[in-house]
């Protein structure tokens, strides 16, 4: 296998890789907010940072 | 009052489930991009690059996905992108996004109408039915592309609009059909392996033509828009609107990749009527390569997808056309365009006048360039779009973030609108490659908006429910003087205030501005809140009685929806140089250090800020000041000094862990540019070591009736966390305090800006 084809292959599951994981981490996002009644941004901000 | 209408204002039902609007921005997604695409992008990039293409645009689209579904979710309304620039930059910028939006939905339609036609006049001419037709087949299709525009114009005259639930199922159907094709691909590499050879030559002609396929499929991606379009008829809009976008990205990216692959190994390599490599073959097809591999990858699959073809590009035209004029119609109604675009015909009760300039763009478009020319147009103006939109979330998030009600949060923020905006800007430059007609018009169209806009719309423009109004305001005195304003929340934090504001602006010979916000709550429009100013004007009476007499005085009343917006617009117009304020000694929400508004105007004046806590008519004698070497120890030292003076005070300026003697008060007074002078001779410097910085000041205060606090000068963000010196000392201190901050210039500018 040549070159671009590995780097190409690695590339394409690393970008798939990334979709899914804002995927689960935007679902997880939108369950804390709505679980914990939250509402400004700096609210969210600080328990998706644990403060 | 009388006159005003009352403030009911009415609303679309909301019945549109999470199923209807994620199938919504499918059916937007899925109309043309990939159809069309697939072709062309094995033709430029080669069989990885196909691949490569769908899988990178996907993570593209997923970053400004969630910026959608972040600004969607807090302001659940129809208007999607011009709703947003409206509210982050104002009139103009949001002229253009609607101007944008309009265009580069026009011209999307225009690619579904073409899409239709080739499809459908190949099918045909495979059928041998097109034979008696006396023109080229080029011809041919711009005849039923503009037949076909032609009729969804007159349907959605007719008022007969998609609606998501009827949609939604020829939805379900294509994107089903897509991921079986996807699905019949990996099994038939998993059957015959030797067809993987397909991908050896992997990226043919090389890397840099990723970036042009990427640019022109694009438009395969932007089914957000009409998802944010939903806002209004959504159920719960807050959860479901981001979950939607998230959702429709991820699964047309998956369906993407899937197909791309699938088209590269339908065709087994040296079969009937194939020479040389397959992407090759594939490629030279173009526009139309991708139903010729699916003819070659199952029994009857050029029909199936005929079929799937007419049903995705009707459907995605006529929520198009709809979408389109959705967008001018909305221009016409807010006056930025002529009232004819408002136009509403009385009897089938649609905006006839938006829709005939829709139609007008939508077949121009279709008729007059060729397709990729009309693809790359679209593209580039959806990714100037995104771009806007990128930027608006930044901005939204920075200054109204506290103030608005979010449903989703994107992470890593501000790093994904970043990367977005980064990423889109390459991508439209490069699409200079595949079509130069498309970067002369999409400029052309921009730059179009910005004349209309100042010569015509801002004019004429009504002004909008968000606005800061002016109430009341006298004209400023004649005469020179260090402008200051003081800001009013009502009589009870008014007349504390005084007596020190008479010494600072005595001292720096100023003439003062009463300023006092009234808040409207978002329901009700800013002209009927004037009731509300009662309690303002009271206040700016006590407090005029007592300054008047010494100073040039000026009084301004203001509605607003957020005082701490109010405050910095009224200090920037005016030029002010010193923000003077009160503060109670605590913070109702949780999430504030010092509160909504002092967190947010310490953090953004472009100007000097005095926040004043608990002083009242006290005589002081013992004053303590904090110096940590910066500006705004420096300030803190010469607001203590003013005070020092009226009350024949002492200063103790508290130095704490400066181990190597580094801080010398004399000198960073001396390389201050501005400022007024310090009270050496008042000044006793105490050094000391401590763990504990805030806990040393703490203890210190305790033999002082007077802190002066400078804010920290840590990173902008840290400086009013709850971590912060300057939270810890102003929350734990029972003493009267003053906490300064002084301007930090292009820093400022920059969150001011932002």
């Amino acid at each position: 296998m040549s070159f671009d084809a590995v780097f190409g292959t690695i590339l394409v599951f690393l970008s798939l890789g990334f979709l899914l994981f804002f995927f689960f981490r935007s679902k997880r996002i939108i369950k804390l907010i709505h679980q914990k009644d939250l509402h400004s941004a700096r609210e969210i901000q600080n328990k998706l940072n644990g403060k | 009052m009388a006159n005003n209408p009352l403030p009911i204002e009415s609303e679309l039902s909301r019945d549109l489930s999470l199923f209807h609007i994620t199938m919504m921005g499918l059916g937007m997604m899925i109309g043309a991009g990939v159809f069309l695409g697939i072709g062309n992008a094995i033709f430029h990039a080669g069989p990885g690059g196909v691949i490569l293409t769908f899988s990178l645009n996907g993570v593209i689209a997923i970053c400004t996905a969630m910026s959608y579904a972040e600004l969607s979710s807090a302001i659940p309304r129809a208007g999607g992108a011009y709703n947003f620039a409206r509210l982050a930059f104002g009139r103009g910028p949001s002229f253009t996004a609607g101007w944008m939006e309009w265009f580069a939905s026009s011209v999307a339609g225009s690619l579904y109408a073409v899409t239709f036609a080739i499809y459908t006049v190949r099918y045909f001419q495979g059928l041998k039915l097109l034979n008696w037709v006396p023109f080229s087949i080029y011809t041919t299709e711009k005849i039923v592309a503009f037949l076909v525009a032609a009729l969804f114009l007159y349907i959605n005259y007719r008022g007969a609009s998609e609606t998501g639930k009827v949609g939604a199922f020829f939805t379900l159907g294509q994107t089903i059909f897509l991921i079986f094709i996807g699905l019949v691909g990996i099994a038939t590499a998993i059957i015959d392996p030797s067809r993987l050879q397909n991908f050896s030559f992997f990226m043919p002609h090389g890397w840099d033509k990723l970036l042009v396929t990427m640019g022109f499929t694009y438009v395969a991606f932007e089914g957000y828009e009409v998802i944010a379009q939903a806002g209004d008829e959504t159920i719960d809009p807050k959860r479901n609107l981001p979950k939607a976008m998230i959702y429709s990205v991820v699964i047309v990216t998956l369906t993407y990749v899937a197909v791309s692959f699938a088209s590269i190994v339908a065709v087994k390599a040296g079969s009937l009527g194939v020479e040389g490599p397959v992407w090759e073959w594939i490629g030279q097809f173009k526009e139309r390569g991708f139903g010729e591999a699916v003819s070659r990858l199952m029994p009857y699959g050029d029909f199936f997808l005929t079929l799937a073809v007419i049903f995705a590009s009707i459907s995605a035209l006529n929520a198009t056309i709809y979408s389109a004029t959705r967008a001018s119609y909305a221009l016409g109604r807010d006056r930025l365009l002529p009232k004819f675009f408002s136009k509403i015909s009385r009897k089938q009760r649609t905006p006839y006048g938006a829709l005939l300039f829709t139609g007008i763009l939508v077949i121009g478009v279709a008729v007059l360039l060729p397709t990729m020319d009309v693809a790359s147009s679209a593209s580039i103006m959806f990714l100037f779009l995104f771009f806007l939109v990128n930027v608006s979330v930044i901005r939204i998030r920075i200054n109204m973030g506290d103030e608005l009600n979010y449903g989703f949060l994107m992470p890593f923020f501000p790093w994904i609108p970043l990367f977005a905006i980064i990423c889109q800007a390459v991508l439209a430059v490069w699409l200079v490659h595949m079509s130069p007609i498309a970067w002369i018009i999409a400029p052309v169209w921009v730059i179009s908006s910005i004349l209309i806009f100042h010569f015509y719309s801002k004019k004429r423009a009504l002004p909008t429910r968000d606005e800061v109004q002016v109430i009341e305001e006298e004209a400023a005195p004649e005469g020179e003087g260090y402008p200051i304003m003081v800001a009013i929340a009502n009589p009870n934090n008014a007349i504390p205030m005084v007596r020190s504001t008479y010494y600072i602006s005595e001292a720096k010979k100023g003439r003062v501005n009463l300023l006092h916000m009234v808040p409207v709550p978002e329901q009700v429009p800013l002209s009927d809140a004037k009731d509300l100013i009662l309690e303002g004007k009271e206040a700016i009476i006590e407090v005029m009685l007592h300054l008047c007499i010494k100073f040039p005085i000026t009084t301004t009343i203001r509605y607003c929806r957020n005082i701490a917006r109010g405050i910095l617009s009224a200090v920037k117009e005016k030029k002010i140089e010193m923000l003077i304020m009160g503060w109670e000694g605590k913070s109702h929400r949780h999430a504030f250090s010092l509160g909504s508004i002092l967190d947010y105007v310490l953090e953004r004046a472009p100007c000097n800020v005095v926040v004043l806590k608990d002083l009242g008519d006290k005589k002081f004698k013992n004053i303590l000041v904090p110096v940590g070497g910066g500006p705004n120890s420096c300030f803190a030292l010469e607001m203590a000094s003013i005070l020092a003076e009226k009350h024949d005070a002492e200063i103790k300026a508290l130095i704490i862990n400066d181990e190597k003697g580094k801080i010398d008060i004399k000198r960073a007074s001396l390389a201050r540019k501005t400022g007024g002078p310090i009270a050496f001779d008042r000044i006793r410097v105490k050094r000391e070591m401590a763990p504990s910085v805030s806990d040393a000041i703490l203890k210190e205060s305790e033999h002082h009736d007077l802190v002066v606090l400078g804010a920290t000068q840590d990173p902008l963000i840290r400086q009013l966390t709850r971590d912060s010196i300057t939270y810890k000392v102003a929350t734990g201190c029972d003493k009267p305090m003053i906490i300064v901050k002084a301007s930090a210039g292009f820093k400022s500018w920059i969150r001011r800006w932002l």
